[in-house]
């Protein structure tokens, strides 16, 4: 909070200085010491450096057994620690506890590196990133609180599902369709499974964080998929004919998918999810079934999918998603009218033209997102705040 | 929930520990699987035997062509030593199932394989590195550029055919016989 708000809100008119005095004194209490931690945090941040290089720097000198039975017994300990704060509610339970468990996750991860290091063995990365998955998921999923550990976990899973595609597509050269569409549609199992959990944990904020990330990386790849189709024709999985077949497997798995949101969360969100679901799996359909590389028919396709959020954004007042949205239909807008306008461009008048059209499509954007975006619900904004620590 | 989480808690905090322990114990057992091998080397690329503290070389498999030995690890061939451990008499290339090229089947005392997953990828079978001590790294340099000696290096491979490098040496190299000779 500035003072120099303050004093022209006072100017104005639209507090009195009793008011005025009472937020100051308010506020003050509130402070925190922001400089004086984040030169605690970074003089930490110098240590702990400092510490990893004096054993990297002395790495070949430490035996084997040594290294890899420290590495195991920071595992022990950290966890000794977790076990220790878990009863615990305030800032140790809720803060710490995360930052312990994200320790714990990263440590067990670099012990499989560390295991390779030692004995010189090497295996496909889906096999390590797999036995981490299973062996650290329970924990993180029983007792994560914060975005740190809900991102962790998507991230993990589908890091290991892009690893396993990778290693299976070299094995067996071409992998088959259903395997594609099922390894592709990870994100949406993901979503699903944050769906289920989400009204059965005490730790709702949790999965619905887990819920978020997997849709956000859902539509990402959807957006890509899109963009490569218009790229390539053949798109970015497989050979020519396989799109097609792919596409349709997802439209199959996305509408059950679409079904289950639908009927586990009976309210705007559910829909808003199954809406985009669908949309995701007719759009990628009719641009793997087209294999065209018009720029105006991929460009139709991809704001045809965006809509279709923006839509859902509103549906269930999703007021910072419905701003993203606007933002990126602009973008792929302005970059269509680079795509139609580059026999012109050497011209000049084709930049004129696109410079023009930049200019529009921004200010239509700024006054559609204005006249259209769901109102803020003070109440509501507060209460999703204080439930994610 | 919260009941559950106390009761799951202690068990999902084992599980990694004990997981991670069970990993450890199977990767030092099988580290002590397989056979071990002495392969004559030669240095990879003279320009950068060197980066970081490993030393890069090319093995020199006795009576073999270089062109010969697989470099794919879907090419479905691998090399079939024989030998009695650690001395190799010779080194066929081995069609997997079938018999040897041009000769009858042979009962290999070890087979190596490409593992497309060592830090060679593909070339594993042709050349490798093995890690060094930063201080000796500069004396393995001038012995492997030194034609008068032939680096040694003592491999194990593991019972799934995978080469793992345990050891470098030196020994001198025989006034008039080439890389590509027999050890003694």
């Amino acid at each position: 909070m500035s003072d120099r708000k303050l004093d022209i809100w006072l100017d104005a008119g639209l507090i009195d200085t009793d008011t005025a005095q009472r937020i100051r004194a308010y506020e003050a209490d509130r402070s925190r010491p922001l400089g004086l931690w984040s030169l605690i945090g970074l003089g930490a941040l110098a240590i702990g450096l400092g510490i990893i290089s004096l054993v990297a720097a002395n790495w070949d000198e430490i035996p084997g057994m040594v290294r890899l039975s420290v590495h195991a017994l920071l595992i022990a300990g950290v966890s000794g620690g977790i076990f220790l704060l878990q009863p615990r509610n305030g800032f140790l339970g809720l803060y710490l506890k995360d930052v312990l468990l994200f320790i714990l996750a990263v440590l067990g991860a670099t012990f499989f590196g560390h295991l390779g290091q030692v004995y010189q063995t090497s295996s496909p990365l889906w096999q390590p990133m797999a036995l981490w998955l299973l062996l650290f998921s329970p924990l993180l999923l029983l007792t994560g609180r914060g975005w740190l550990i809900s991102l962790l976990w998507v991230v993990a899973l589908l890091g290991t599902g892009i690893a396993h595609w990778e290693w299976y597509a070299q094995q067996t050269g071409e992998p088959s369709v259903m395997y594609i569409g099922v390894i592709t549609s990870l994100p949406v199992f993901a979503l699903l499974a944050g769906i289920f959990v989400e009204s059965r944990s005490a730790r709702e904020a949790f999965w619905t964080q887990v819920g978020q990330f997997a849709l956000a990386s859902f539509v990402a790849g959807v957006s890509l998929k899109l963009i490569a189709d218009g790229l390539t024709g053949g798109g970015p999985f497989g050979s020519q004919g396989q799109a097609g077949e792919i596409a349709a497997i997802h439209l199959g798995l996305w509408s059950i998918a679409a079904l289950l949101a639908y009927r586990l969360i009976r309210t705007s969100t559910g829909i808003s999810i199954a809406a985009i679901l669908i949309a995701a799996a007719v759009t990628s359909l009719v641009s793997s079934i087209a294999q065209s590389t018009e720029p105006l028919g991929s460009a139709i396709l991809f704001i045809a999918f965006w809509a279709a959020i923006g839509w859902s954004a509103i549906y269930s007042e999703w007021r910072n998603m419905f701003q993203v949205v606007v933002a990126i239909i602009a973008l792929r807008l302005i970059i269509l009218s680079f795509e139609l306008a580059s026999d012109l461009l050497s011209s000049g008048l084709g930049l004129i033209l696109a410079g023009v059209i930049t200019i529009f499509i921004a200010i239509v954007a700024y006054r559609f997102s204005k006249a259209f975006a769901p109102a803020r619900h003070p109440a509501a904004e507060r209460t999703s705040d204080e439930s994610d620590p | 929930m919260s009941r559950y989480r106390r009761l799951f808690l202690p068990f999902a905090l084992l599980l990694p520990l004990v997981g991670l322990g069970v990993i450890w114990l199977l990767t030092e057992r099988q580290s002590h699987r397989g056979t071990e091998w002495d392969v004559p080397i030669a240095g990879y690329d003279p320009r950068d035997l060197l980066r970081g503290h490993y030393v890069q070389f090319q093995y020199n498999w006795p009576m073999v062509q270089e062109n010969e030995i697989p470099t794919w690890s879907g090419y479905r061939s691998h090399l079939c030593i024989i030998g009695s451990s650690p001395r190799i008499e010779r080194v066929e290339v081995q069609d997997q199932g079938g018999p040897v090229r041009g000769g009858s089947t042979l009962n290999c005392d070890a087979t190596a394989r490409v593992n497309p997953w060592s830090e060679e990828g593909n070339d594993g079978l042709v050349r490798d590195r093995i890690y060094v001590p930063q201080q000796a790294a500069r004396d393995y340099q001038a012995k492997l550029a030194n034609p008068a000696l032939q680096g040694i290096v003592r491999i194990r491979i593991n019972t799934s055919g995978f080469i793992t490098p345990l050891s470098l040496a030196f020994r001198p190299r025989p006034a008039l016989e080439g890389d590509r000779e027999q050890l003694p």
